[in-house]
């Protein structure tokens, strides 16, 4: 995750590798997130 | 209801349950859950979508709320674009929210947590879910 999207997603979990889309106001990010 | 109808319906119910064990069994189908942890600036809507994996679809079962101060968050859920809840208030009485039956989940699914305070809050979100195959879901889907 970019520094700046930490600031809003605290934590992510799933089981399966998924993509996620998050807006704040304007802004838009996008994050990959894969299971360790 | 007549005690043959009792019956009968206890013997399908049986069968269904027996059914589902073998599938779940078969297609290694377990119980999982998602979380997804979110600061919301003060009066703000914090929007997430998330796509189901290619390979598997959703049976959603409920969610588990975790917020640091109850009835100043708003939720707003959609699978597929079908709303399935709206603005809701998390207050203790919707902390623990279970389906009444499966709703599935197919492509993606949409969640608006909004703030309406005056200061910052935070909001943990567990999805409790069955992944299906999404090949056996394409057998048997009407």
């Amino acid at each position: 995750m970019s520094e700046e999207i930490k600031k809003y997603v605290k934590h992510v979990s799933f089981p399966q590798e998924v993509k996620i889309k998050v807006k704040i106001g304007d802004k838009e990010y996008e994050l990959t997130y894969k299971p360790s | 209801m007549s005690l043959l109808t009792s019956l009968v319906d206890l013997k399908i119910k049986d069968l269904v349950e027996i059914y589902q064990a073998l599938l779940e069994r078969k297609y290694d189908i377990k119980d999982s859950i998602w979380e997804l942890s979110l600061l919301i600036p003060a009066n703000t809507t914090v929007y997430a979508k998330i796509d189901v994996p290619k390979e598997t679809v959703y049976f959603e079962r409920g969610y588990e709320f975790d917020v640091d101060k109850l009835s100043v968050l708003r939720f707003t859920h959609y699978h597929d674009g079908r709303l399935i809840m709206k603005d809701i208030t998390l207050d203790e009485s919707v902390l623990s929210w279970r389906y009444t039956r499966p709703e599935i989940c197919v492509n993606y699914f949409e969640v608006f947590v909004t703030n309406i305070d005056t200061v910052d809050h935070s909001v943990k979100v567990v999805g409790l879910y069955k992944a299906i195959p999404r090949e056996l879901y394409e057998k048997v889907k009407i």
